[in-house]
């Protein structure tokens, strides 16, 4: 069994790119982390890759070079990515190969994702009726998270406004312009209790990621950093996922707290130690229930450390960085390594205005997706 | 649970309506009266909404077709305040009017995701009690298509009494 370092990262920008294919996007990013490594494409072993809107990901390799490797391509929705850096860390952590490639892009069109019901093995009365929408489902489970934890909803806009303040920050983010709190409140209700601004939007751009044998990491890099693990998990009987016609009387845990769980576990971590993270923020209350779901804290205990500052870049638990989805947007194939991508610098101590102080040495990522999907991972220096 | 007997579903006021169902499977017809249909599991008991052919918690494959209970209470919601995109029956509805969506407990059997029929969406609160009704949806050419909703039992009570 084989540990397993990341030696390369590339981004291409998320947000707009009119008249750039997302295949040519995933193709920058891949160029990057190539060279970020030190490495050509023909030292590539194996690939994971997803890519929801904008092609297979494999077609990449008519970009990059027909060399014969492996190159899988992953469809697991929002969590597109965390599954296949999974993959990828398999991959390496079996034995079967040395050095490999986790690569994700996408090119969204404008408005919110339209899921087909099919896709989700639920009959088409479900659309038909309006009910297949992600943004309800996170609007009722956070109106019910509020309404059981008697949490005041203003923590949403706080959770945003810190986004956009961070995403201010970050040369990689579509969304740069700061906004307030006040601003964030007032724009248009989507699904109450949340607002436009509120919510993330499908957006565009691509990661890649060189991954290989640990005790190899010298080979390419100075300054390697960890996967310590990498967990990926499905939904429980009795858990509240997108996309159900039907729930449980009783909740239980859902696949983000088993992969959180999971995840430090195999990495000997616990979660008070994390000194960074990137989690899953689909919308504000997504990243309010995610931060306790995934054990970095209580339940109940976020809008004190929200609103005293702790999730901020210098606070002590600083969480989405980039400015998160909300800033970043979501290329669903790329969302989950964008979340790996920022951890990967920040742990370099190469964030520049976004750093977090401190030389952080344990990061974290969660990702979620429909139907009830989450991966995780733990990294360190 | 209160009663609301005078605005129960009977199949009756579905072709009366000279409507149709939007999906004929999800509904349980007995005689004149219209539930929901749902599945249980004769192993473990587990129900779920619609109707499907083995149990999702403990995998058996032995499960009966039941009709669920008509009323039961909020357990969360929201409301659709943007026009989704088709295949939503209403996708072309000028000006759109938004519409509640969330899970009614039914007799601690099951949750049940539905839509709200409700002329004020700001005065739902977890725990209304909530009835079963049928709402139409569209009206096409041989009549109204028609789904299941809940309604807040409170909202209802005073037209009845008038």
């Amino acid at each position: 069994v084989s540990d397993v370092a990341i030696v390369g990262v590339g981004m291409h920008p998320f947000g707009r790119h009119e008249g750039v294919s997302g295949r040519a996007q995933g193709a920058y990013a891949a160029r990057q982390a190539l060279q970020d490594a030190g490495i050509g494409w023909t030292d590539v072993q194996f690939a994971f890759g997803g890519s929801a809107a904008a092609g297979n990901a494999d077609a990449l390799v008519a970009d990059l070079g027909l060399t014969g490797i492996e190159f899988v391509n992953v469809i697991n929705g929002c969590a597109t990515g965390g599954s296949s850096l999974a993959m990828a860390d398999r991959a390496i952590r079996s034995g079967a190969y040395d050095v490999g490639m986790a690569i994700g892009f996408d090119k969204h069109p404008p408005g919110p994702f339209n899921a087909d019901p099919a896709t989700y093995g639920l009959g088409d009365w479900y659309g038909e009726t309006g009910m297949m929408l992600t943004t309800q489902f996170f609007a009722i489970k956070v109106q019910r998270y509020l309404h059981d934890h008697d949490i005041d909803p203003g923590v949403l806009s706080a959770i945003a406004a810190k986004a956009y303040r961070n995403g201010a920050l970050n040369p990689n983010a579509w969304r740069r312009q700061p906004l307030s709190a006040e601003e964030i409140e007032s724009s248009t209700m989507v699904s109450r209790p949340l607002t436009k601004y509120m919510f993330c939007s499908p957006a565009e751009g691509a990661v890649a990621l060189v991954l290989c044998r640990a005790d190899l990491a010298a080979r390419f890099t100075d300054t390697p950093v960890y996967l310590r693990s990498c967990v990926m998990r499905s939904r429980r009987y009795g858990t509240f996922e997108v996309f159900s016609p039907s729930l449980a009387p009783e909740r239980t845990d859902g696949p983000t707290a088993h992969a959180a769980r999971d995840a430090f576990e195999a990495a000997g971590v616990a979660p008070s130690e994390v000194d960074v993270a990137q989690i899953q923020d689909t919308e504000s209350g997504a990243e309010l229930m995610h931060m306790a779901e995934t054990g970095l804290c209580e339940h109940g205990e976020q809008p004190d450390l929200i609103l005293s500052g702790e999730t901020e870049i210098a606070g002590t638990l600083p969480i989405n960085t980039d400015g998160g989805c909300l800033a970043n947007g979501e290329p669903i194939g790329a969302s989950g390594l964008r979340q790996v991508h920022e951890n990967v610098v920040q742990l370099r101590g190469t964030a520049g205005e976004r750093q977090v102080p401190g030389n952080p040495r344990v990061a974290f990522t969660h990702v979620y997706g429909a139907p009830g999907i989450s991966a995780c991972t733990v990294l360190t220096r | 649970m209160t009663s609301t007997s005078s605005i129960d579903v009977t199949a009756a006021d579905v072709t009366a309506a000279g409507g149709r169902l939007i999906d004929a499977a999800l509904f349980h017809v007995a005689g004149d009266a219209v539930a929901l249909a749902g599945s249980t599991c004769t192993a473990c008991g587990a129900v779920t909404f619609p109707v499907q052919p083995s149990c999702p918690r403990c995998a058996g494959d032995d499960v009966e077709s039941v009709a669920l209970p008509r009323n039961g209470t909020l357990w969360g919601f929201t409301v659709q305040a943007f026009p989704p995109k088709t295949p939503y029956l209403r996708a072309d509805e000028r000006p759109f009017v938004p519409y509640a969506v969330g899970y009614v407990d039914l007799d601690h059997r099951v949750l049940v995701e539905t839509r709200i029929v409700t002329e004020d969406p700001a005065a739902l609160s977890v725990g209304d009690e909530m009835t079963l009704v049928l709402e139409e949806l569209q009206r096409d050419g041989s009549g109204p298509v028609l789904t299941y909703a809940f309604t807040p039992v409170a909202a209802i009570a005073p037209r009845e009494a008038s």
